[in-house]
């Protein structure tokens, strides 16, 4: 089944493998059998005005086939080839595509549309055409301002590998980040391809930390701004007044890292206890307070399973840091790795299928990846230098993180299969902690 | 596995709030997702007369009064939170400036070299503080005489990438606090 729904994970079992044999470990660990790029064939949008704006046209089309082609998941069709018209000659009320005009010429999708503007805004509706089996998959229309064509093109490219594949595509996600490229260490924000970085915080303080919220509307992130201990703070889209959440708990105290539940209903964080930090979960505002961990070790990291149930962690009770599993109430408490002397930064996949992290590595960092069973653990990025911080694209197919191998720290990306490894900001600072957001259809 | 015949219309408004919002700033607060181009721009100033040396709010005079009273530094072993032999010397000096000197409050700031989880390294900045402050009390220093912070690996008191950088970011720094 070519395009089958479910991407099957082929996991190569390394148990067993010893520390120093690291280094012989393949780093692709997971492969989808069926993966190949599917092809399409981008047609000019039409304009319905008199005097069309050729030059937007031409951008939007530009910007689908970057997306898409950013994404991996398709190669675009060079529009020399194309057998059937280059422009869209209209979409409803008009003879459908020749399908064999684009199967013949080797595309597996065809992208039609149309672009209307009037006083209010910019209006682009677009059709996405499996041309193979012959049958329309998507139907749909998007506004925006007329200087938003860079935005739209990247949720149709979305929308078009979901209509291939079930999951969005990761070009209209973005990535928030800390970088200290002002001097200060501040929280901003990127698209996911690295491009349009913006400043969110500026307060000259230690900021870092960030989260997304699961609709993506706020970012929580640990800041030292009020000049006592650290705490978490708010961010949310367009200006507002930073927003401290846990108002109604003791300031006195340390909270070092802050995290959304997968409904964005519940915060878990780690706070300090008498100079332990621990584990707690609460509402925004601090109220309905439980604590999870109660060991005089260091508990942090705190990691949401994507049903909300289970929270990954680390905890060095052991003597050194490694990553644990529990119930998100505090229940059942087991360590999760074994392999390796030093293991920080659990993120979760998507699908709950995986636990990406970090392990130390003679002296410097490697992203490792394990089952939340704790079964089987791999190497997934193995350069000698640091590479630390893993976060997840929302469909699942990229990791994000944050590597030396240049020098300064900057974030880079790769695909779960271990190719595709790109570079995402571009020598200012040093960038870490990176954080992907969920796409904007979860808004 | 989606080839469903998609027959009504998704129509999505792409909220203003999404477009990049150069230009205009507003007057209450202007820290956001969205906030800021990379021009910058609108933005809210915490700090006021934030100058080097400077950190999360305290101003470098803190540690230099520390310093100017005779406040040494506790250095630490890597991975490490617990008090070298060769730090017992600098914290016997330290108590006994500090008994004599009532009056004067502290914040201990604990700090790590750069290697290791950020995260991890803040508390273990802060069991390096707590560390001080419970030999110091030990001592017989009163505890209300002192807070305490950490930095993490945020707070460097020398840049660089090998050893002898992170030997000397290792630390427990005294401030004074006004």
């Amino acid at each position: 089944m070519r395009l089958g729904g479910a991407l099957i994970l082929a996991v190569l079992l390394l148990a067993g493998a010893a520390r120093d044999a690291a280094a012989q470990r393949p780093a692709v660990i997971v492969t989808d059998p069926s993966a190949r790029a599917f092809k399409a064939a981008i047609q000019r949008f039409t304009d319905q005005q008199a005097v069309p704006d050729a030059q937007r046209l031409t951008e939007l089309r530009e910007r689908i086939g970057a997306a898409l082609v950013f994404s991996k998941v398709f190669a675009v069709i060079d529009p020399k080839a194309f057998l059937g018209p280059d422009e869209t000659a209209g979409l409803d009320g008009v003879p459908p595509p020749v399908c064999p005009d684009w199967s013949q010429i080797g595309a597996d999708a065809l992208i039609e549309g149309t672009v209307v503007t009037d006083p209010r805004g910019m209006a682009v509706q677009f059709h996405v055409w499996d041309v193979v089996r012959c049958r329309r998959l998507k139907r749909k229309r998007y506004f925006g301002n007329p200087g938003d064509v860079d935005v739209i093109a990247r949720r149709i490219a979305d929308d078009v590998i979901e209509a291939f594949t079930g999951r969005h595509g990761m070009s209209s996600t973005e990535i928030a980040f800390v970088s200290d490229r002002s001097g200060r260490k501040e929280i901003y924000v990127m698209s996911s391809d690295g491009t349009d970085v913006r400043g969110a915080t500026r307060n000259r303080s230690i900021n870092a930390f960030p989260d997304w919220s699961p609709k993506g509307n706020e970012i929580i992130y640990t800041s030292y701004r009020l000049g006592g201990q650290p705490t978490l703070f708010l961010l949310t889209r367009g200006r507002r007044k930073p927003g401290q959440l846990l108002s109604t708990l003791d300031d006195s105290a340390p909270i070092y890292r802050g995290t959304f539940d997968p409904k964005g209903i519940r915060i878990a964080f780690v706070m300090s206890v008498n100079g332990a930090p621990e584990l707690f979960t609460s509402r925004r505002d601090g109220r309905s307070l439980k604590r999870l961990t109660r060991h005089r070790a260091i508990d942090i990291s705190p990691a949401w399973s994507p049903d909300g149930r289970r929270m990954a962690f680390v905890s060095d009770r052991s003597g050194a840091p490694q990553l644990y599993m529990m119930g998100s109430d505090g229940s059942n408490v087991r360590r999760l790795t074994y392999d390796g002397a030093y293991n920080t930064s659990p993120a979760w996949s998507p699908d709950g299928n995986w636990i990406a992290y970090e392990s130390r590595v003679g002296g410097q960092f490697d992203i490792w990846i394990i089952d939340p069973a704790g079964t089987s653990s791999s190497p997934l990025v193995t350069h000698p230098r640091s590479d630390e911080g893993p976060t997840w694209s929302p469909d699942g197919r990229w990791l994000a993180f944050s590597s030396t191998r240049r020098g300064n720290a900057d974030i880079y990306a790769v695909g779960i299969d271990g190719k595709n490894l790109r570079r995402l900001t571009k020598g200012a600072g040093n960038n870490t902690s990176p954080a992907w957001g969920p796409h904007p259809a979860a808004r | 596995m989606k080839f469903g015949n998609a027959r009504s219309m998704g129509v999505l408004v792409l909220a203003a709030g999404l477009a990049l919002a150069v230009g205009c700033s507003s007057d209450d607060g202007p820290e956001g997702i969205d906030a800021g181009g990379a021009g910058g721009g609108g933005y809210e100033d915490m700090g006021s007369g934030v100058s080097g040396g400077d950190i999360a709010g305290r101003s470098a005079e803190g540690t230099e009064a520390a310093r100017r009273m005779g406040l040494r530094t506790i250095y630490f072993d890597y991975d490490q939170s617990s008090i070298r032999s060769d730090a017992r010397q600098a914290l016997r000096n330290n108590f006994d400036i500090l008994r004599q000197r009532g009056d004067v409050r502290v914040e201990l700031q604990g700090n790590c070299d750069e290697r290791g989880s950020s995260e991890y390294n803040f508390a273990l900045g802060e069991r390096r503080a707590k560390a001080v402050r419970d030999y110091l009390v030990q001592l017989g220093l009163s505890s209300g005489q002192m807070t305490s912070v950490s930095f993490g690996e945020e707070n460097p008191a020398v840049i660089g990438h090998a050893e002898s950088a992170f030997s000397k970011n290792r630390r427990v720094d005294f401030a004074v606090l006004p």
